[in-house]
């Protein structure tokens, strides 16, 4: 199982990303997305954010899962496609966080979401840096090693 | 005893602040009379005022040369309890007379807080006592409505609306 | 005879320029990169030689701030803006500037306080009610008074403080007129309502009553696209 992760600013810009496989099922933690996929998924996220913008106004929900899919190119050599889910957390200061995950989320969404919650809390220590503006990428490689341990604990 | 007037004079002799208090009606008294409001003593002239600071200031300079080393206070550290102690180790403390009785409290900035009141009938350490404790609650004012004023200069006249409200509170409670 | 061992200093490699090489974290122009692991633990165990700012723990029970140095930072702030201001108007710009910056900072911590009961707020109504209870509480220590619609106009609302923290140890002159230093409040009241996209233009006004000298109303005024988008989303 592979992730894409980007957090996306107030201004549709995004201010941090990365990539990761999961841990479980003696994963290494590296990604196993296909070279196509890996310069497509900047795209499918961007496309999905005027889906996040609909429904944010329908839910008060933060936790947003599964709410959008994409079918594309399956992992290594094999041409078969495969469909990718997005699933996304918005904080109470409208940041995306925004992943693609290429297995069905009913098998992990409570891993999903609490790496979420993880997340947001590791955002917010960043935005209680004085240094820190919102909307500035988060260039911290502590910022990165916690969001990677994370993606280790739960995905 | 009753607070009749406060002064507050700066380190370097200028008067910051003065203001004189109504006395206290007995309970008994109070509904006939509606001169709660107006000061027991005569107002003077802002001149006069400034001049009587000056005044009081020298005397204190002088005051504190002469008092010999022996009578001087020791300078212990206070007691736990004892927050905001006075600086007014060597200087003049208090003046009894058979008109009013006068007060003084120094901060570590060399600020003093002068009081006036009427004569005591009660023994007089027990007087310095209620009175110091007067002049600490009024610097306690001080230290939050003037000295966390922006708009305040340190040395200059208080003209705060907020302070003179606390202290009127603090004094005559309304 | 020493010359032997500074060949081996010289070109020995795994001691030189190692560290210089890690630089972990996100690099825009770059995208997501993916280290080696071993890469990755090198970076951990440089990193957490140093406590920094996400080791520290949010869910703090009593989060209090002494209010004399509250006091006296403001006191500075005040007097920093009013030495770069040439008028009362742009002072309280520089005020609510200084707030609007805090203003998202306060509300992610705030919802990220409140676990598991965290949720968007969505509605007009319900964020200014969240300003009123939950920001001022954690600011503040207390509710708001009130919150007011205004009678003339649908897009004005108001959040009265009967006795502001922030200008309680402070006189305004004269000469200052009407300056209200909860402009600075204000600021944060709209750097909120901003990044919830209600957009709106808050500022702070002196409305003394018998008894509160202080009595401030907050008056909100939010973008005429705001009201609109609120009317088509649930008032159908």
């Amino acid at each position: 199982m592979s992730y894409y992760l980007a957090i996306i600013g107030t201004t549709d810009s995004p201010i941090y990303e990365c990539e990761f496989g999961t841990h479980k099922q003696g994963g290494d933690g590296t990604s196993k997305f296909s070279p196509e996929m890996k310069e497509l998924n900047p795209f499918i996220l961007h496309s999905s954010i005027d889906i996040v913008e609909d429904i944010q106004w329908q839910t008060n929900s933060m936790f947003l899962k599964s709410f959008d899919e994409f079918h594309g190119p399956g992992t290594g050599s094999t041409s078969t496609n495969v469909n990718y889910y997005i699933s996304g957390f918005l904080t109470s200061g409208n940041v995306k966080f925004l992943m693609i995950h290429d297995n069905s989320v009913y098998k992990n969404e409570d891993s999903i979401k609490q790496f979420f919650m993880d997340l947001n809390d590791l955002y917010v220590k960043t935005l209680l840096n004085p240094f820190y503006k919102v909307n500035d990428v988060i260039s911290s490689s502590v910022f990165d090693l916690k969001v990677k341990a994370c993606a280790k604990k739960y995905l | 005893m009753a607070i009749q007037s406060l002064y507050i004079i700066n380190k370097s002799g200028g008067l910051i602040y003065q203001t004189d208090f109504p006395l206290p009606t007995n309970s008994s008294t109070s509904t006939s009379t509606t001169t709660t409001t107006t000061p027991s003593l005569t107002r003077l002239t802002a001149n006069d005022y400034l001049v009587l600071a000056g005044t009081l200031h020298g005397v204190f300079a002088i005051a504190s040369r002469l008092t010999p080393t022996a009578v001087k206070l020791t300078k212990t550290p206070p007691p736990s309890s004892n927050i905001l102690p006075s600086y007014n180790n060597s200087g003049l403390r208090c003046i009894e007379t058979e008109q009013f009785n006068l007060y003084i409290y120094q901060t570590i900035t060399g600020l003093k807080f002068m009081i006036i009141t009427t004569p005591t009938v009660a023994d007089l350490n027990y007087a310095t006592d209620v009175a110091e404790t007067a002049m600490k609650s009024c610097y306690e004012v001080y230290s939050d409505y003037v000295m966390k004023d922006p708009f305040y200069e340190l040395g200059m006249p208080i003209r705060g609306k907020a302070f003179e409200r606390r202290l009127w509170e603090l004094i005559v409670g309304k | 005879m020493s010359q032997p061992s500074d060949i081996i200093q010289v070109s020995n490699p795994t001691q030189t320029s190692t560290k210089s090489a890690l630089k972990g974290g996100y690099n825009p122009s770059l995208g997501p990169i993916q280290l080696p692991t071993s890469y990755q633990a090198q970076l951990a165990s440089t990193a957490s030689s140093k406590r920094n700012i996400y080791d520290h723990s949010l869910s703090r029970r009593a989060p209090e701030v002494n209010l004399s140095s509250l006091s006296y930072i403001f006191n500075v702030m005040i007097q920093y803006s009013q030495k770069n201001s040439k008028g009362i108007q742009e002072l309280e710009g520089k005020l609510n500037t200084l707030g609007y910056s805090i203003g998202p900072k306060v509300l992610e911590l705030i919802t990220l306080r409140e676990g598991k009961n965290a949720k968007r707020e969505i509605k007009l109504v319900e964020i200014l009610q969240f300003i009123h209870t939950q920001v001022w509480r954690t600011l503040f220590g207390r509710v708001a008074d009130e919150l007011e619609k205004s009678s003339e106009a649908d897009d004005e609302y108001m959040i009265t403080d009967k006795q502001p923290l922030m200008s309680e140890f402070i006189s305004v002159p004269k000469d200052m007129g009407q300056l209200n230093v909860n402009a600075f409040v204000a600021g944060i009241i709209e750097g909120i309502l901003d990044v919830c996209y209600f957009q709106a233009s808050v500022s702070a006004h002196t409305v003394e009553t018998p008894g509160c000298p202080n009595r401030t109303v907050f008056f909100i005024k939010f973008d005429r696209d705001v009201i609109e988008r609120e009317n088509l989303r649930f008032h159908k």
